[in-house]
């Protein structure tokens, strides 16, 4: 058994032998020469994995280690026709900057290997130029963690935004880029804050990506992450002192909680991180603006910045009635946006539609810079030579503080006929005109204007008309109600008739007939007193009818009831004869007692 | 007593012959202009046409001129005779329709038909000559008497609602219609476009060195203003409230 042991401990040692006899290869890589304020890396590259130790170099103070060092492995294995090889190393990496130029030397480092120290060689590095400190734009993106604060209290020195203007004295209208940047220690997982209130400006932000990804940089020679966490280009629109508030952020900072049990954390899924809310305030900025030089000169279109002005015609043949393309390119840096297009004038022969604005602009430093392309539509109404008139553009040069008028070319172009007609021209020109008048010539009328009298003598032969219309049917109004007066007279008289046939009847004792006699007095001498034709009778509105004409309201309601009890009577039980004479008793009261009433309300 | 009647009659009469024989020399050149025209000798027919338009203003006769100058193709003098004959009866449907085509053809020779922008509501006020718009105007008010009778008289509600109804809208009519044939009195007679029958520019101001304004072709048709104060020239409205002045030699007065 110890032999057979002794057998897998020689095959294992075989196996690492290239590890173990290979000769440890040791090396230090450095930039020779660096640019000042730029980062740059110093790395120890090892060959081998067994680094049992690693005391990096004594920086000279002329180095300042952003961050470092940081170790990183590699390893990899072949196998080749069943043969195994393999490699492996370690790289230890420094991120360093250099701030003033002149020649450095980083010492030796110390690297200890299976026990044994091996010592790396000096390197020399030249730094040159001068990079901006502080707003230095440029970053290395870091492969490995950054050094960040994971404990205790997050002080402002640990997170905060600083706001930048790229100038601070301005004419109006002149762009300025406002830029609030983040710099952070911190594990910084949330940040919210509202776009500041920027009055007396026309702003417009720079798009960013909305996802941040935060890189290294350095604030005052201490290393930060940090991000442009918005940017904005401002174009002042008042005079004098404009000041951008201060504006409050709220960010979420993971914290590590020491108070928790990793193992806890762990198996709860919750890393043993907390997080703690911090706000931070971007301070506030002001920006001198100052007025533009007066006089201003008529023709100042609003442009601040340096342009230039072309225009052209894209049409090769222009025609009437077709489409002409005019082009005004503006190319320039400054309030490009704001540049009101410059107005085409091109006469009474042309139709002139709004341009069509085509934005080759970006934002930059300072301010929009491109291309803005006016596409001008025109149509020719008539053929000729006309000129394209010199357009101008007068800005104020933020260069020499002057203004400026920079003018196009006149062009001259011919408009040829356009064979474009409209269909309805088209079949127009197919046919041919209308024969002469052969009849005899008409002269305009005199009968009919303003100044022939004849013409008021038919107006008042229509008016006499009218007058004459309007009293004859006046009169035969008249008539008519006479008639209707006439019949109310005889009102009584008819109804007395009926009464007398009922009360035959009644003797006789046909009970429908006599019902029917009774019903149609009634009925008739309600009508004809009241002017009311049979047509427009209405047994419910008959009481109120009366009421009108003066009559008592219960006697009013006697005839309407008798009216009811005649349409019912017929059918109702008891003596026949009773209930006949008692109606009819009731009838001819009621009607001398209304006759009675009305006569009197009349007198 | 019956010499000075014998004396008035004769003088009437004279009078009234004077008159008539210049109507009868129009008459014959009328139809001798007719006749012409359907030899096919245009260029005598239009001799004819303006001698009988001379002497009677009458809208057929300007229409026969307008044919004549077609068949000759000039165009801008044949748009002037029918726009001539359509000032004096806007009714008149073959001048209208005869207009359209000569106006296309000048579309079609490059030129613009027309220098200014018309309004609708002088447009509406002349798309009738006085004696329609006056006949309108009396034919609105009997109708607006005749429904006031059927409004107050009326039997039916339904009836007497709808005289009613009538009987404003005769009122507007009324109103509207003597509006339009008061507005063509008091403007009168007075030429007010012209029709443009050589080219030439507008000027800024009436003199031959004055800077153009626009170029203009023949045929297009131009508003004058009333300022003829200038001998030999003629300003006219352009565009809106610009105005410009043009050489009267080459233009011809509708």
């Amino acid at each position: 058994m110890p032999k057979r042991l002794s057998i897998i401990l020689a095959l294992v040692l075989t196996m690492l032998t290239p590890y173990a006899t290979a000769a440890v290869r040791i090396k230090a890589n450095a930039p020779r020469q660096v640019t000042c304020g730029e980062n740059f890396r110093i790395e120890y590259y090892v060959s081998t994995r067994d680094v049992d130790d690693f005391s990096g170099p004594r920086f000279p103070a002329a180095i300042n280690v952003v961050y470092g060092p940081s170790r990183s492995e590699m390893s990899s294995y072949q196998v080749i026709n069943g043969k195994t090889s393999g490699s492996s190393s370690v790289t230890f990496t420094y991120t360093c900057t250099i701030d003033k130029p002149g020649t450095v030397t980083v010492p030796t480092a110390t690297i200890t290997i299976g026990g044994k120290a091996y010592r790396t060689g000096a390197i020399t590095i030249t730094a040159t130029g001068h990079a901006a400190r502080g707003s230095s734009s440029r970053q290395s993106q870091s492969d490995d963690a950054m050094p960040m604060k994971t404990g205790g209290r997050i002080t402002s020195n640990d997170l905060f935004i600083t706001v930048t203007a790229n100038k601070t004295n301005v004419h109006e209208q002149e762009p300025v880029v406002l830029t609030y940047r983040v710099y952070t220690r911190v594990n910084l997982t949330q940040l919210a804050g509202n776009m500041p209130d920027l009055k007396g400006f026309l702003t417009q932000e720079v798009p960013l990506p909305r996802q941040k990804s935060f890189s290294m940089g350095s604030y005052k020679g201490v290393p930060y992450q940090t991000t442009t966490w918005c940017q904005y280009v401002m174009y002042p629109q008042q005079t004098g002192k404009l000041t951008i508030p201060s504006i409050r952020f709220d960010g979420v900072v993971a914290v590590a909680n020491p108070n928790i049990d990793p193992f806890d954390a762990f198996f709860n899924g919750n890393p043993n991180f907390s997080e703690v809310k911090k706000s931070i305030i971007a301070p506030s900025l002001s920006i001198n603006v100052s007025k533009l030089p007066e006089p201003k000169p008529m023709e100042y279109s609003g442009a601040v910045g340096h342009f230039d002005i072309k225009s052209s015609i894209l049409t090769a043949k222009p025609r009437t009635g077709e489409n002409l393309s005019v082009r005004v390119v503006i190319t320039g840096v400054g309030n490009m946006k704001l540049i009101t297009a410059p107005k085409l004038k091109m006469g009474n022969d042309f139709d002139v539609f709004p341009a069509k604005l085509t934005d080759k602009t970006k934002l930059t430093d300072s301010g929009m810079s491109g291309t803005m392309y006016y596409d001008y539509v025109v149509v020719p109404h008539q053929k000729g030579n006309y000129t394209l008139p010199s357009l101008k553009l007068c800005y104020f040069d933020t260069g020499t503080n002057t203004y400026k008028t920079t003018s196009t070319e006149p062009i001259s172009f011919r408009v040829e006929q356009g064979s474009r007609i409209s269909n309805e021209d088209e079949d127009l020109l197919r046919k041919d005109i209308n024969d002469i008048w052969h009849g005899s010539y008409s002269k305009p009328s005199t009968l009919f204007s303003l100044s022939s009298p004849v013409y008021y003598m038919l107006y008042g032969i229509v008016l006499i008309a009218f007058i004459v219309a309007l009293s004859l049917l006046r009169r035969s109004e008249k008539y008519r109600s006479n008639t209707s007066l006439r019949l109310s007279r005889r009102a009584g008289k008819t109804a007395a008739k009926h009464l007398r046939k009922a009360a035959r009847l009644l003797k006789a004792g046909d009970t429908a007939a006599f019902y029917d006699e009774l019903a149609s007095a009634l009925l008739n001498y309600a009508s004809q007193r009241l002017s009311i034709p049979m047509s427009e009778f209405r047994t419910d509105e008959l009481a109120t009818t009366l009421e009108r004409h003066g009559v008592e309201q219960s006697l009013a309601a006697e005839l309407v009831d008798v009216m009811k009890q005649c349409e019912f009577a017929r059918y109702a039980p008891g003596d026949p004869k009773t209930n006949m004479e008692n109606l009819y008793k009731r009838s001819s009261d009621a009607i001398i007692r209304i006759e009675d009433s009305l006569s009197q309300a009349k007198s | 007593m019956r010499k000075v009647i014998t004396t008035l009659l004769i003088f009437a009469a004279l009078i009234l012959s004077s008159v008539s024989a210049f109507a009868a020399d129009a008459k014959a050149a009328y139809e001798k202009g007719a006749m012409l025209y359907g030899k096919g000798e245009y260029r005598a027919a239009v001799e004819e046409y303006t001698k009988a338009a001379a002497a009677e203003k009458s809208s057929e006769i300007y229409y026969n001129l307008g044919n004549c100058y077609y068949r000759l193709s000039e165009y801008p003098e044949a748009r002037l005779a029918w726009e001539r004959a359509l000032r004096l009866d806007p009714s008149y449907s073959d001048a209208r329709y005869n207009l359209k085509i000569v106006v296309a053809k000048i579309k079609f020779s490059g030129a613009q038909p027309q220098s200014f922008i018309s309004s609708w509501a002088r447009d509406f006020v002349y798309s009738r000559n006085i004696a329609d718009w006056t006949l309108y105007a009396l034919i609105s008010f009997a109708l607006m008497l005749a429904c006031f009778l059927v409004y107050y008289f009326g039997g039916r509600l339904s009836l007497r609602k709808g005289a009613f109804a009538v009987c404003i809208i005769a009122l507007i009519a009324l109103v509207t219609t003597l509006t339009c044939s008061i507005v063509q009195t008091v403007n009168g007679d007075a030429p007010t476009d012209a029709i443009v029958l050589r080219a030439g520019d507008i000027r800024q101001s009436p003199s031959p060195h004055a800077k153009a304004l626009q170029h203009i072709l023949p045929g297009a048709k131009i508003r004058l203003t009333r300022d003829n104060s200038v001998k030999g020239w003629r300003q006219i409205s352009l565009d809106g409230d610009q105005k410009g002045w043009i050489d009267a030699s080459t233009i011809g007065l509708i």
